[in-house]
């Protein structure tokens, strides 16, 4: 026995009522949201841009130089190079350094929205309460659901492409954050309270170190899967490894498919590894102390 | 097996598919295509052929290549309403020529096709030709470099991408101050024409027709002023590789060949309705919008054409039949 559902009409009328709604919401509200993110879209195009103007070696130098200041591990530089140099082979460097770009400003988009998010969520349980079920429907609801009105208000490319990724991506962040500090031992607060410290001091001095290492495992979650999101974004017009995956999908290209696969993973296993030893490096260093 | 195992396991196999495929008078299986236009012509069809000549129809759901497939190897279903005929294979062709398919008439849907559209508001702007639109950049901002113009093309992997590639190239579209802005996918290219029409923003690129796009966003079609310059420049460069195209002619797009094939055997009646059936592309255009506005089957979509278009149906029909399908309104 058919469950008995609404009638066809009444569906059909509350589904374009949907829709309608939304076109409307879309025609009123479409320029305002573009002008707001503006920002990020200057920030989006110009770091890719200096990214596609820096030259191979200056790129290879710095990132180095960079790497050994937050890890100091050379097993990893060379990782670096090695893995950067294939990529370059294979001819996929812009692709890797345009998809490095949007990575890069989505986690910092990911980081300035979620980390305040996640201490609000520790410090209030309402917040928490309401804030859990919409973390988990940002997680598993398919991403092409919200992928055809975010391209309705902002049009084709990088900015549609960065709130999808960080619709997928924000959640570790934010739930690492507040876990990180919810498990801090609360005879240390307390003490500190009693000491007199104001909250923002306990929060700056006692709470945000002792979560540093969870918060930035949380970060570490939010690039893997703004990684993952790259093929998905791709398919409203950002350009990077992720085209080429949809390109070698598109025309059957096997060898493609895995050249600019495995620069995904490349990428993924450098930025892991690079946070993973920060945090090491800094434990070390904190237990000599 | 033996060979003669194999024979006599052949000719089981060629007698079965006879017995199916034998057309009896009242027994006619209607292929239904898996687009919108496609399925619905095909749901006029049965329609007609139903209430007006007293068929029996079957509908075969399938896609192009299932169809013709099918129709090759089995004689079924019998009437492919809107075959896209440069999409079908080279055997098809050859079954076409040598008779084992009959195509009956061509120009389905008078003006389907591909090409470079506009939406109308654009039009105050005097926008008639491609050459018109190229000269004026401004109008259609790129989004990540606003001093250029955006073109939305094709998606990687579709055949028309080549085209657009290679028409961007034949027009001299850099030098007029242009860029290309890549939809990433169908569902991408779909939701910015959308979008841009729902802003009234400025939008200029591919699309095509009959789809229900084209109609709700009310998208005009630009052609160039060359017109079409023939299939030589169209096959052997715009359709092939950038590098294996050495000097692109600007050009129209042409028009998409749509036909009506059948398997041989029909009723004399049968065939007499399909060599007149045609729709204008506006027409098809005006049922695919309803359709989507009621979120209506495709049955129910003939069923609104067949009450509301008698003056184009009523042309295909005998008096006798216009009557008997009048009768069932």
């Amino acid at each position: 026995m058919n469950f008995p559902s609404l009638d066809r009409q009444t569906i059909t009328s509350l589904k374009k009522s949907i829709d309608a709604t939304f076109r409307e919401f879309a025609a009123n509200w479409g320029e305002w949201f573009t002008e707001l993110l503006s920002p990020v879209h200057w920030l989006l195009i110009h770091f890719e841009k200096l990214l596609l103007a820096t030259p191979w070696w200056a790129f290879l130098v710095l990132t180095s130089l960079l790497l050994w200041k937050v890890t100091e591990n050379w097993k990893l530089i060379l990782g670096f190079l090695i893995s950067f140099i294939l990529i370059g082979l294979v001819g996929m460097w812009d692709d890797t350094m345009r998809t490095l770009a949007i990575v890069v400003v989505s986690t910092l988009v990911c980081i300035v929205i979620g980390i305040p998010t996640g201490i609000l969520m520790a410090k209030n349980d309402t917040t928490q309460r309401v804030l859990l079920p919409v973390l988990d429907l940002m997680q598993t609801i398919p991403s092409f659901v919200y992928l055809i009105p975010v391209v309705m208000l902002f049009g084709l490319g990088k900015v549609p492409g960065l709130i999808a990724i960080v619709v997928f991506a924000i959640p570790p962040v934010i739930r690492f954050t507040n876990l990180g500090i919810r498990e801090i031992n609360k005879d240390l607060t307390e003490t500190a309270h009693a000491l007199g410290l104001k909250p923002k001091h306990i929060l700056a001095l006692i709470e945000l170190p002792l979560a540093r290492n969870v918060i930035l495992g949380g970060v570490n979650q939010t690039v893997m899967m703004a990684l993952a999101m790259v093929v998905i974004a791709s398919m409203i017009g950002v350009r990077g490894l992720g085209s080429q995956v949809m390109n070698s999908i598109g025309n059957g290209y096997l060898g493609l498919g895995v050249i600019s696969g495995l620069s995904i993973v490349a990428l993924a296993i450098i930025i892991d590894r690079t946070i993973q030893s920060h945090n090491k490096r800094h434990d070390k260093w904190r237990n000599y102390k | 097996m033996t060979s003669k195992h194999t024979k006599r396991f052949l000719y089981m196999i060629a007698i079965m598919f006879m017995s199916i495929s034998t057309v009896h008078a009242d027994d006619i299986k209607i292929a239904e295509l898996n687009w919108q236009s496609g399925s619905t012509v095909a749901s006029i069809d049965a329609y007609i052929l139903t209430h007006g000549y007293g068929h029996d129809i079957e509908i075969v759901p399938g896609g192009i290549d299932a169809t013709i497939q099918s129709m090759m190897a089995t004689g079924s279903p019998n009437i492919f309403g809107e075959a896209w005929t440069s999409l079908l294979g080279d055997s098809a062709h050859e079954y076409i020529a040598n008779g084992t398919l009959i195509q009956v008439r061509d120009e389905i849907i008078v003006g389907a096709g591909e090409g470079w559209y506009i939406p109308s508001y654009m039009k105050i702007y005097g926008l008639n030709t491609i050459e018109d639109v190229l000269a004026r950049p401004d109008l259609f901002p790129h989004p990540e470099d606003s001093s250029k113009g955006g073109i939305i093309v094709c998606p990687e992997g579709w055949s028309c991408k080549k085209h657009n590639e290679n028409l961007f190239r034949a027009f001299d579209m850099e030098a007029k101050g242009w860029r290309v802005i890549d939809p990433g996918s169908g569902t991408g290219l779909n939701a910015y024409w959308e979008g841009q029409v729902i802003k009234q923003a400025g939008v200029f690129g591919y699309y095509w027709t009959p789809t229900v796009l084209v109609g709700r966003l009310n998208l005009h079609s630009v052609q160039s002023e060359e017109g079409f310059v023939g299939y030589d420049n169209w096959t052997n460069c715009i359709s092939v590789a950038v590098e294996e195209c050495e000097n692109p002619l600007p050009t129209s797009f042409p028009l998409a060949a749509t036909g009506t094939i059948v398997t041989p055997g029909l009723d004399s009646a049968v065939i007499d309705y399909l060599k007149l059936r045609t729709f204008d592309g506006s027409v098809i255009t005006e049922l695919l919008v309803w359709s989507d506005d009621n979120q209506a089957t495709a049955d129910e979509a003939a069923e609104y054409f067949i009450a509301n278009y008698l003056d184009i149906w009523t042309q295909w029909v005998t008096v006798e039949a216009a009557n008997k399908i009048t009768d069932t309104l």
